[in-house]
């Protein structure tokens, strides 16, 4: 008979151990710290990218084809007033997707020769400069110039700069001015749909698309991390009581079922504390750019939150009385740790399979994947997140159930592994043997 | 009044028989003490009263009754192989074990204090495990398993890494415990220990009860028909005595034919006028008995 008393000792410690510790708490609130300061930093060469293209480069040219390409100093790209600027977030939330990517401003620069221009190019007047032959008209060939340095993004900048412009001086004049804008841009923007299975249309940008992709991620990710983390506090307070001696004592005081029950508990409210802690704070960043998330018609999925924390706890009790049960049988935290990875390896499948849930997120292999214990929480939080509305009820219901019975039979398990485990202190039993004593043990 | 039965009591470890039919008991208010080789199954069977392991065959009975689990929290344990929680503080610790054992938590901690100033550790309540000596250590843990006030309590080499006086005030305190009417399994390499502790023993080897009763009739049992005699002058020769020796000054170890018994070798003495003035059997020390079974058993 199992002591809810005892239980809750048990839990009451191991709660107040685990929190106290450094590393926890470090983790806890340093890993939001840390994950923002990463996407900084992931952040900073875009954003010095992005700089760098905002300055205006001047680009000499030496027309030589005698089409007159240039008669004097001509902008094109960035803000100088070029068709491709950034999207607003009406646009990105309507669906409207720019084709082309935003570039830096270039300011073309004419030179009667190409002595000039070097000159002005060496005195640093200049970034570079193009050559137009006489007979580009025929062989479409341009000569580009520069002085040093790793020039890629430049001289992508200064090619398509002069493209447009080559090609607009081309039409001039030629076709009217609605067709020449089509040749030279033939897409100008796409507008996205979702019909949904009543055949319901409602428009999906970037943004959305985007956020459908890397919200369930983010969720699964923080899931499997906190879990994990969870987990290994497990193995590591069944292994350093195993290392400490203490468990001889403890197990004179309380039955494996409740001392295994009670670090359930125990462990699992501080991992349910940490989890709550992110995700928290992802929330409240998400509150903090509510007005951003709202204009770019993205929805917080409250549902999806909702059932990550009802998904961990299921996940949790029922990985974590495996692990303790297995790590009871190692005779050091390292040991322990390697009879654990089993499982760790069995419930990572969904990630394992991610494309076939991103093509098809309610498709057989997810809908036989939810039934399974170990794979049940990360499949059904990737298809609430990708495609809820494909999840029907029962099915949640009945994972629930599936993980609620697995673990009662799990701890079963862990306990009778957890008593062998004992007498496997400094001694090793076969596979045979350890599997007569967990029977006797019953 | 038997406190513990083990009765008929087999565990073994694939081809290893730990335990071979083992009962004997342990009586209430007694301090039985519990010997054997290293290896001869005495922690096995102490797991099985503990409940960590469970017996392929026999019974175990406490307190009148099959052994429960609930019967446990009557129970105190230090297990040879033991240690605490080292990064956590003393006081948390104790107070821990105290609740497993039933306490409330705030009379857990009540309890601790007074039994960590009880073992003249009241100065390292707040420090870490880690902190303490190993001799600090070791009557930490004594405390935690007494602290519950247990009626049965399993020590398993309690004396081990302790210095003289601390060995002293195990000895006090597990005599406190007979006092109160307690009962002690004492498991301990230490024969004088328990010489001057123990009213019983049950020795095991190889699995089996080899030697149980109280220490005196055990010593008379395993001991040579010899007595010490102490008198004025040399003693005479008389007939029975197989062998003298001189024990000291004025004393003489005497082997006696096992014919004769010690009160007929001392009429004679009298009788051709010795002035006794000391005849006391030599028993044989409780080390020697030990050495003695063990040898025999493996010859």
């Amino acid at each position: 008979m199992i002591r809810p008393r005892k239980i809750f000792v048990v839990a009451t410690f191991e709660f107040l151990s685990t929190v106290k510790r450094k590393a926890y708490l470090i983790t806890t609130f340093g890993m939001p710290l840390f994950v923002a300061l990463y996407g900084g930093v992931m952040a900073l060469p875009g954003l010095f990218i992005s700089a760098s293209g905002a300055k205006t480069k001047t680009i000499g040219l030496i027309d030589e084809s005698g089409l007159r390409f240039l008669t004097g100093e001509a902008a094109v790209g960035g803000a100088g007033g070029t068709p491709e600027s950034t999207p607003s977030l009406e646009e990105l939330a309507r669906g409207v997707a720019v084709p082309e990517i935003p570039r830096g401003r270039v300011l073309f620069r004419p030179f009667g020769d190409e002595r000039q221009a070097r000159s002005a190019l060496l005195g640093g007047e200049l970034n570079g400069y193009f050559v137009i032959p006489g007979d580009y008209l025929k062989s479409g060939r341009v000569q580009f110039y520069k002085s040093g340095g790793s020039a890629l993004k430049f001289d992508v900048d200064g090619g398509s700069a002069l493209r447009s412009l080559l090609l607009e001086r081309l039409l001039e004049g030629r076709l009217d001015e609605k067709l020449a804008s089509r040749v030279s841009r033939p897409i100008q923007s796409t507008e996205t749909f979702q019909v949904g299975e009543e055949g319901l249309i409602e428009p999906t940008g970037i943004a959305q698309q985007v956020a459908r992709l890397v919200i369930p991620l983010l969720f699964t990710v923080l899931l499997f991390t906190s879990l994990m983390m969870s987990a290994g506090y497990l193995i590591q307070a069944i292994a350093v009581e195993k290392e400490n001696r203490v468990v001889e004592v403890l197990l004179s005081s309380a039955s494996p079922e409740e001392i295994l029950s009670g670090k359930l508990l125990g462990l699992g409210a501080a991992g349910l504390l940490q989890i709550g802690v992110w995700y928290g704070l992802l929330i409240a960043g998400g509150l903090a750019f509510a007005g951003t998330l709202t204009a770019l018609g993205i929805e917080v999925p409250w549902l999806t939150i909702a059932l990550a924390f009802l998904l961990f706890v299921l996940a949790y009790l029922f990985l974590g009385s495996l692990m303790l049960g297995s790590g009871s049988l190692g005779t050091t935290m390292k040991e322990s740790q390697q009879y654990s990875v089993v499982w760790t390896m069995l419930s990572v499948i969904p990630l394992m399979m991610l494309f076939v849930f991103l093509t098809e997120p309610n498709g057989v292999v997810p809908k036989v994947l939810t039934w399974i214990p170990f794979t049940a929480p990360l499949t059904l939080l990737l298809r609430m997140s990708l495609e809820p509305e494909g999840v029907a009820w029962w099915e949640i219901a009945g994972a629930t159930l599936v993980m609620l019975v697995s673990t009662w039979f799990g701890i079963r398990l862990a306990a009778r592994l957890f008593r062998v485990g004992l007498l496997l202190t400094g001694a090793r039993l076969s596979l045979r043997e350890i599997i007569r004593q967990a029977r006797l043990s019953s | 009044m038997s406190l513990l039965r083990f009765d008929a009591v087999e565990k073994s470890y694939g081809d290893t028989h730990a335990v071979r039919g083992v009962s004997f008991d342990v009586l209430k208010g007694e301090v039985l003490g519990l010997m054997g080789p290293n290896g001869a199954g005495k922690t096995t069977l102490i797991r099985a009263l503990m409940d960590i392991i469970r017996p392929d065959a026999g019974t175990i009975e406490l307190f009148g009754e099959p052994l429960r689990r609930a019967h446990l929290d009557r129970v105190g344990y230090l297990p040879e192989e033991r240690g605490l929680y080292t990064k956590q503080k003393v006081i948390d610790v104790m107070v821990y074990f105290g609740a497993l054992k039933g306490l409330g938590r705030d009379g857990a901690r009540r309890t601790a204090n007074r039994w960590l100033a009880r073992v003249g550790l009241s100065e390292v309540a707040g420090k870490r495990v880690e902190q303490l000596s190993k001799g600090m250590s070791q009557k930490v843990q004594l405390a935690a398993t007494l602290m519950a006030d247990p009626e049965l309590c399993v020590l398993d080499e309690p004396f081990a890494g302790l210095d003289p006086v601390n060995v002293q005030l195990v000895k006090q305190l597990i005599d406190e415990r007979r006092q109160r009417g307690q009962t002690t399994i004492l498991s301990t390499h230490q024969m004088n220990m328990v010489e001057a502790l123990c009213e019983r023993v049950a020795m095991i080897d190889e699995g089996r009860l080899v030697v149980y009763g109280e220490v005196d009739a055990v010593r008379r049992a395993h001991s040579l028909p010899e007595v010490r005699v102490t008198a004025a002058e040399e003693l005479p020769h008389v007939s029975g005595v197989l062998e003298t020796r001189r024990d000291g000054e004025r004393t003489w170890r005497l082997l006696i034919d096992a014919s004769v018994s010690p009160d007929a070798v001392l009429a004679m003495l009298v009788g051709h006028g010795a002035r006794i003035e000391r005849f006391e059997p030599v028993l044989a020390p409780m080390e020697e008995i030990f050495v003695r079974v063990v040898k025999e058993r493996r010859a």
